[in-house]
């Protein structure tokens, strides 16, 4: 897949076509796995934060702005739901920049 | 009861959980739970299900509870118990969609491999190491995720800043903090050389393809062996497993499985070739072993010819 190709898969995507957003994530969806699963520590917590990654990534997938920043936006999603899934509280912007 | 307390004698706390006590059940298994657990994960080869099945193990003991001679091996018993548990988890499993595609509906021909990143401190492999599982779970709030992202996915410093919204002086911080955590939980065998027995073994495992010596090969296996290699299912038993290496992989003659001595995540390994009828050598994946007292107690096979790139 070029990166024209992937251009167009993401404008696809955009426009709601499931299919092109999945080829997208596919590359980076074994990392999620892995991410969630150690996060969590078992296999259904791990399966409901996956389901729930992706349908957060459907919902916002206007917000992707380049291919090249698909990994990134995939796993800033699986973060976000495995914090909320462990109870963890990120602190806020400033302060969190040591 | 206080007497029970300070003795925990197993006949006394059979007959009080047979009685229907659940706390004198609970301190009648608790010796067991590592042995089971380590069990269960032997046989899932995933050790984000073996929670689970250790909980679906002890259900099932204390319901079966009132039929337990008290002359019989609890242990023995348990191991019965979990083991019909995992083979009924492996059963259903085909059925239940395994979460690796975003859109398990869609054809995903883009998957790839994860990437795989030699500054990473963890390889990543199927059945990800109980003990590493369980010492990750003791790092607390961003500990965890830092861990993940540096040592298991092989991410940069500053692109886990970045996904953590964070600073990368933040993120060295938390990973130098992480390791020592995770350094003190690992067993120690979890990284360290193969010792001389399980050279010796590896090298007779080599041998007994070599000779086509199937008698030779079903003694190097214990009788209980488990041949993992997903996502196809698990073999089970001493003969089976050879059976397959003979008749399905070697169409016949082990020794068309070329096999060369390696190692891999702490653990005894072949990388393996495969010979064509003309007498070419196709690369076909690798196997990891687990020794016990003396004898391979499972195989994780991974057919997955680029690996043999990374170990030739």
């Amino acid at each position: 897949m070029d990166s024209c190709e992937h251009h167009e898969l993401l404008q696809a995507a955009r426009c709601g076509d499931e299919q092109a957003l999945g080829r997208l994530l596919a590359p980076h969806w074994c990392g999620v796995k892995v991410f969630c699963g150690l996060m969590l520590g078992n296999a259904d917590a791990a399966e409901r934060a996956m389901t729930e990654t992706a349908r957060t990534a459907r919902t916002e997938v206007e917000v992707i702005e380049s291919p090249a920043t698909v990994r990134m936006w995939i796993h800033q999603i699986a973060v976000r739901v495995c914090d909320e899934e462990i109870g963890y509280q990120p602190p806020n912007g400033a302060d969190n920049r040591e | 009861m206080s007497d029970l307390i300070a003795n925990p004698d197993p006949s006394r706390l059979l007959a009080a959980a047979q009685a229907g006590d659940e706390s004198a059940f609970r301190r009648l298994v608790e010796p067991y739970r590592h042995a089971l657990e380590v069990h269960c994960y032997r046989m899932l080869g995933s050790a984000l299900d073996t929670e689970d099945l250790v909980q679906e193990t002890l259900v099932r003991a204390w319901r079966a509870l009132g039929g337990f001679e008290p002359r019989a091996q609890i242990q023995t018993w348990l191991y019965r118990i979990a083991t019909n548990a995992c083979l009924d988890e492996l059963k259903r499993r085909p059925r239940r969609p395994e979460p690796l595609d975003p859109f398990p509906d869609l054809p995903v021909d883009e998957a790839s491999a994860p990437t795989y990143d030699p500054e990473a401190r963890y390889a990543i492999r199927e059945g990800m190491e109980l003990a590493l599982l369980r010492a990750i779970q003791e790092l607390p709030g961003r500990q965890r995720a830092v861990l993940i992202f540096r040592d298991v996915l092989g991410w940069t410093a500053p692109e886990v800043a970045e996904v953590l919204d964070t600073s990368v002086a933040s993120v060295t911080s938390a990973l130098q903090r992480a390791r020592v955590t995770i350094d003190q939980h690992l067993p120690d065998q979890a990284l360290r050389p193969p010792s001389p027995d399980e050279r010796e073994l590896l090298d007779r495992f080599v041998a007994v393809f070599e000779h086509d010596d199937m008698d030779g090969l079903v003694s190097l296996l214990r009788e209980d062996a488990l041949l993992r290699m997903p996502p196809q299912p698990s073999l089970l038993g001493d003969l089976q497993i050879a059976r397959f290496f003979r008749d399905v992989v070697a169409h016949g003659d082990l020794s068309r499985i070329r096999h060369t001595a390696t190692w891999a995540n702490g653990r005894p390994a072949v990388t393996i070739n495969l010979e064509t009828p003309d007498g070419r050598l196709i690369p076909h994946g690798i196997s990891v072993l687990d020794v016990e007292a003396g004898q391979i107690v499972g195989i994780d096979a991974f057919i997955k010819p680029e690996l043999l790139t990374r170990f030739g």
